[in-house]
């Protein structure tokens, strides 16, 4: 059945509206505890009889998925579905479970519940390690039973639609959200993450309207009846609204629409202040399918290639060749325009067992980025450098070290590549000579030792997202303390002054390439800080070349010292949005 | 063949690792492979038992190296079970050389 028209006022993550029906997600890995729902006498049949069919559903899917891994990959990682087989059947299991059913009078999702939490808690108090990992195998395929038993759709990453619908679900895993098709999936709607979470800045990269912190019971309560507005700029989300609500909203998505494809055909444009500043406009790069729109959105640039993907999700590390490959082949794509790598970053909440196995109470305040990179696996800095300095001669190399807090890092890393210039002029290689290197500014160490740095480096690029998680203090990933999340913060504004300053002194650039780069509201405050260069997701480079060739560097300028000189962020934002809309009023609707 | 024959008998888990995942899944098989009802039984204090034809009583049994069990086996093919399963754990599971 239908809810009843409301309005749930949800976070904001990822702006666009969405019109469209409802489409629920659960994951096969997350069960939670259903609700112990009692049975009279007379259903007991059918509540074994659903039991046993959603156990044989569940047979049928591990034997196919058995097979695809099989094909796919190597015939012994498919041996685990041979061990989740023989628990979809076992005895004691069903025997608990039909226990449940028939003697305490529970619906099957429950008896299954506490069947599940009864052999976990057996196995996780086993004084054998490998037996205790058994524990994760009876939850796995609890899982796929539970989602066959209460018909929710479990997917295995690919989301099969046959209309375009909004995703409901708990929670999306970034590697989920990667895999939604933009062709079938309208936006989505979740319980947990916040607007820095990775699902976040992922769901924006692939413009999909999504919002966050929907009430916790709200998922279930939908179905695929009811229709929903996701109002990806006011954080709304619309059950079952009325003909006329509805109408409102798409006339302004076909608005948007429009204006998009204008702002899209103004990019030969150049992003010049209306009083002749240029500010350069780069995008970055998550993976190198995305060459072609960053070509299409008219960048000036890469600002920002993660290089994670490359090491993540594998079982071998790429080796110098492979690297090589992909850097030489992405520097000829550019043709000579500038092209920004970042060295590899993990750690904090990127990891990989192949890198490094962290037991840190708190990653993020651990051995990430180049601390790791120069301590525990300096091999792998060896490697990608050797790597990125054959490719350089392909095009504008620039390079830039994740999560600098010290001097020193920069010192140790610029002698590091000299030792490996030598290495490849030994071996009568070709290599770049002159590496241009720069830092992230992402810890308020660096910022405030911004003119200390400038005579070691060649620029800057100001990471926003951890500069503000480390300066304000806050876990990125703790929902509590989300609302300290503001980038236009006068702290963190003031540290982005002093590096720009610093900078000026030294001659260097310095870039943003933090997700504010893409906030429009925010763009007025970095320009007029002076900050040389923003890199975005390129989707958003149409809007913000429009918002700067709106506005004058003069009255920038005047709008960041206000700013600065605010007692809060929110304040601050109301300055830069008071300009926002004067000057580019079309703007707060795209 | 008499039917209510039941077929008894000590032994002993002798691999290293014990009774763990992989031999108990393939002991599972060789129980449902045939006609007959198995389990094995701890002999110790607790006296825990298990079913042949589940890991998960298998595997709960936490039976490692020097564990004493006592097989049982029941039922129409009785006999060619709990040859096969004792067969299985003089092998030590063919795990070792």
């Amino acid at each position: 059945m239908a809810l009843p028209t409301q309005t749930i006022q949800a976070i904001a993550v990822s702006p666009g509206i969405a019109v469209g029906r409802t489409m629920r997600v659960t994951g096969p890995a997350r069960y939670c505890e259903p609700e112990p729902r009692r049975i009279d006498d007379a259903e007991i049949p059918d509540e074994l009889a659903r039991y046993s069919s959603a156990l044989s559903l569940t047979r049928n899917q591990v034997v196919e998925l058995r097979q695809e891994v099989r094909d796919k990959l190597k015939a012994q990682d498919a041996e685990i579905f041979d061990a989740h087989l023989l628990l979809v059947d076992d005895k004691a299991m069903t025997a608990e479970v039909e226990k449940g059913i028939r003697e305490k009078h529970y619906v099957a999702e429950y008896a299954l519940y506490l069947a599940t939490e009864h052999f976990v808690s057996v196995f996780s108090g086993m004084a054998d390690e490998y037996l205790r990992e058994r524990a994760s195998d009876i939850r796995d395929v609890a899982a796929r039973i539970f989602a066959n038993l209460t018909n929710i759709y479990a997917h295995n990453g690919e989301i099969d639609l046959d209309d375009r619908r909004i995703i409901i679900a708990q929670s999306l895993s970034p590697s989920e959200t990667a895999k939604l098709d933009p062709a079938k999936v309208l936006g989505f709607a979740v319980v947990t993450g916040s607007a820095t979470s990775h699902t976040a800045i992922l769901a924006r990269s692939m413009q999909l309207p999504a919002v966050v912190g929907l009430p916790p019971e709200l998922p279930e309560r939908l179905t695929a009846d009811d229709k929903l507005i996701i109002d990806g700029f006011s954080g709304k989300l619309l059950i079952n609204p009325d003909a006329r609500t509805e109408e409102a909203y798409r006339l302004k998505l076909a608005e948007a629409g429009q204006l998009r494809t204008q702002l899209e055909s103004e990019s030969e444009l150049r992003p010049e202040t209306t009083d002749g500043f240029i500010v350069q406009l780069a995008a970055n790069l998550d993976s190198p399918d995305m060459v072609d729109e960053v070509k299409r959105s008219g960048a000036s640039g890469i600002g920002l290639f993660r290089t994670e993907y490359l090491f993540l999700n594998r079982q071998t590390l790429p080796d110098e060749e492979e690297q090589f490959e992909v850097y030489k082949k992405l520097l000829v794509a550019c043709d000579n325009a500038p092209f920004i790598v970042r060295t590899l970053d993990v750690g904090g909440d990127k990891f990989s067992a192949n890198i490094y196995r962290s037991n840190e109470s708190n990653p993020f305040l651990g051995l990430r980025g180049i601390r790791l990179c120069l301590h525990e696996r300096r091999d792998i800095l060896e490697t990608q450098l050797r790597a990125l300095l054959r490719a350089g001669v392909f095009g504008t190399l620039r390079v830039m070290l994740p999560m600098v807090s010290s001097v020193r890092e920069v010192i140790e890393v610029r002698s590091l590549v000299s030792q490996l210039q030598q290495q490849l002029e030994n071996e009568g290689r070709e290599f770049v000579s002159n590496l241009s290197l720069g830092i992230m500014v992402e810890t308020p160490a660096a910022a405030l030792m911004a003119d200390r740095f400038a005579p070691l480096v060649d620029f800057f690029s100001i990471g926003t997202n951890d500069l503000v998680q480390y300066t304000m203090a806050i876990d990125r990933g703790n929902e509590r303390v989300a609302y300290l999340y503001r980038p236009a913060h006068p702290a963190i504004l003031e540290l982005i002054r002093r590096t720009v300053e610093a900078a000026n002194r030294h001659n260097i650039w310095v870039s943003v390439c933090g997700q504010v780069a893409a906030d429009a509201a925010m763009v007025p405050l970095l320009v007029g800080l002076g900050v040389h260069e923003l890199s975005m997701t390129p989707s958003a480079i149409a809007v913000v070349r429009r918002v700067i060739r709106s506005m004058s560097m003069y009255e920038m300028e005047q709008t960041a010292l206000a700013a600065l000189n605010c007692t809060n962020a929110t304040d601050a934002l109301a300055v830069s949005e008071a300009l926002l809309n004067l000057r580019a009023p079309e703007i707060a609707n795209i | 063949m008499n039917t209510d024959d039941v077929f008894e008998r000590e032994i002993m888990v002798d691999n290293s690792m014990g009774l763990h995942a992989r031999p108990a899944a393939q002991l599972v098989r060789i129980a449902s492979g045939f006609d007959a009802t198995m389990s094995v039984e701890k002999l110790d204090e607790d006296g825990e038992q298990a079913d042949c034809r589940s890991v998960l009583s298998l595997l709960m049994l936490a039976a490692g190296k020097g564990t004493r069990l006592m097989l049982r086996a029941s039922g129409p093919q009785a006999e060619e079970a709990f040859r096969a399963a004792v067969e299985f754990f003089e092998s030590k599971f063919g795990e070792e050389e």
